[in-house]
């Protein structure tokens, strides 16, 4: 116990360097700082330094708070947030969509059946993001800045996560008409557009295990293979656990490829006691 | 020695003219470039509000200049947000009511009768997007400054847990003027809970009948209706921003304790 309270005041411990007018000022902000003599040998560009930073910061948070202020009145001013006709259960309108930030899944219904897209891919992401310090091995590079290098496959793996993220919520937002049909950009959203009647077909049973089995060995196989000392790293555990929500990540793009190549409706359907699974 | 004036003036920048006048001064004199007094009123200001709000520690290891290129003020972007929202959504507290028979109406009055309610309806939404676009990009900024780090997890885990919240609070929020875009959106969003596998009416292994299942919860019955406004509107008003208040408060508190916003030492 004795020990703990040891290690947390050494973390607490700051030394700040200031001279003795600016201590006489501060010492009662942050009660737990002594003064210790000598800081005034400092130079007076160091002095400033340490003391400028605060007052800095808090300045530039401030402005921002004030420029957002502005942007927000004038944007309100000139834009009123939308108000349709009252709601009516009875009469569901063409372009139903979901609030924006939720897009993005409902995009994902177009490729998936809803207890995946809706329950079950949230779900994963969900726990994915909380394990997330976990997962990563690297516990002591790139904290504090910047740094692709430090990290490359964190990095990659993350980012590519948050851009698909805002992908399908761009295209479900600006790129989707009536009956959530595709429009680009320079089609009129208001003529009605007919999904073409096209034959979407299953892979066989068969050719859909075995596409999974496959799919996720090749998962497990391949960074091991390609990236060096990258099981050693991460450890049994962790390994399995990221490469399998990289595998599950990749999918998505991997089901959406298939289905505008080859017009696949499911990879893998099955039925167990009465209940479809469609994958 | 007239002449001699003019000619150094001429050689002054206007940056440098700007400057000198009382207006550039009173505006940014002490508060960014200034000479550092610490005893001026600006500046104890500043230190008030650090104060007050316990954020940056003194060894804060990120100069004024650089916090700008380091956090990009996402996270206290996100507070300032956040009260903002309470404050305009206090006001329309005052004169909406979660009743399927008085929400529209009231929602009308907003625009044509209450003083200023277009104004505050609008800032109130238009925030609502920003901080869940602010809060997802402060996401982001974590990630690639590894701020996620030891001892910095539980702070991570915490912010993942506001980021649902927040999202959670719009999507609640929408429903509330009751027209036909919040309706279906909020049938479409609700229709996914319906789904799950085992506890959702028509998910796969349903083992709960509609109306009685977790989504039904939230919804209130089977269908969205005036037990959903209300339940939305309890969750928008009090619950979530509680919640998130809460956490911020534990969020905060945690960045002290591992000494303050990481960043180049
Ligand atoms: C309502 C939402 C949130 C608010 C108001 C908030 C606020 C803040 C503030 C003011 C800071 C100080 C540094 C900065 O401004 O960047 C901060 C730091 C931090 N936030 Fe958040 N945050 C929120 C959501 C999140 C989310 C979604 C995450 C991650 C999933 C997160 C993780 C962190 C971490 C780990 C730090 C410490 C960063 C460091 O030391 O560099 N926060 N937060």
């Amino acid at each position: 116990m004795a020990e703990e309270q040891d290690e947390t005041k050494d973390k607490d411990e700051v030394i700040v360097r200031m001279s003795k007018e600016e201590w006489e000022y501060v010492k009662d902000l942050h009660v737990s700082v002594d003064y210790k003599e000598g800081f005034e040998t400092l130079t007076p560009k160091q002095q400033d330094y340490t003391v400028r930073h605060l007052r800095d910061s808090v300045g530039i948070e401030f402005i921002a708070g004030l420029l957002f202020t502005f942007i927000i009145m004038v944007w309100s001013l000139y834009m009123d947030a939308p108000l349709k006709e009252l709601a009516n259960p009875s009469d569901t309108p063409l372009d139903e969509r979901a609030p924006w930030y939720f897009i993005g899944l409902q995009e994902l219904l177009i490729y998936f059946d809803p207890w995946l897209a809706g329950v079950v891919i949230p779900s994963i992401l969900f726990v994915g993001l909380i394990a997330l310090p976990f997962i990563d091995p690297n516990k002591e590079s790139g904290i504090g800045r910047y740094s692709f290098r430090a990290r490359p496959i964190a990095v990659s793996a993350f980012c590519f996560g948050y851009a698909m993220w805002y992908i399908l919520i761009v295209v479900g937002q600006f790129f989707r008409g009536p009956g959530r049909v595709f429009y680009w950009p320079w089609e009129d959203k208001t003529v009605v557009k007919d999904a073409l009647p096209v034959e979407m077909v299953n892979f066989h049973i068969a050719g859909g295990f075995a596409f999974f089995i496959l799919y996720f060995s090749a998962c497990v196989i391949a960074p091991r293979l390609i990236f060096k000392g990258f099981y050693k790293t991460l450890g049994t555990t962790r390994y399995y656990i990221f490469v399998s929500l990289m595998a599950i990540m990749l999918l998505v793009p991997i089901k959406i490829f298939l289905r505008y190549i080859f017009d696949v409706k499911y990879i893998l359907s099955l039925e167990i006691f009465n209940t479809a699974l469609n994958f | 020695m007239e002449e001699k004036k003019e000619k150094e003036q001429k050689g002054k920048s206007i940056k440098d003219l700007a400057k000198g006048t009382q207006v550039w001064k009173a505006i940014f004199g002490d508060l960014l470039f200034g000479e550092f007094k610490p005893f001026s009123p600006i500046n104890s200001l500043m230190r008030g509000i650090a104060k007050i709000m316990q954020l940056h520690p003194y060894n804060m290891s990120v100069g004024g200049k650089r916090i700008i290129m380091y956090t990009f003020c996402l996270g206290g972007l996100s507070v300032f947000f956040f009260a903002l929202l309470t404050c305009t959504g206090a006001f329309l507290m005052i004169y909406y009511n979660p009743d399927v028979n008085k929400a529209y109406a009231n929602v009308e009055d907003f625009r044509y009768i209450v003083p200023f309610g277009v104004l505050i309806r609008n800032m109130h939404r238009w925030t609502a997007h920003l901080m869940v676009m602010f809060v997802s990009l402060h996401m982001l900024r974590v990630f690639l400054t590894g701020a996620y780090k030891p001892p910095r997890e539980l702070n991570w885990i915490v912010g993942v847990i506001l980021l649902v919240f927040t999202m959670l609070s719009s999507f609640t929020g929408y429903l509330l003027p009751w027209d036909q875009l919040a309706y279906w959106g909020v049938t479409i969003g609700c229709s996914m809970g319906e789904n799950a596998p085992l506890l959702g009416a028509k998910g796969p292994f349903a083992l709960l009948e509609s109306g009685k299942d977790v989504n039904s919860i939230l919804v209130g019955g089977a269908a969205v209706g005036q037990p959903t406004l209300l339940r939305f509107y309890l969750l928008h008003a009090i619950a979530l921003p509680l919640g998130i208040a809460g956490l911020m408060g534990f969020h905060f508190w945690r960045i002290r304790r591992a000494g303050g916003v990481s960043g180049p030492l």
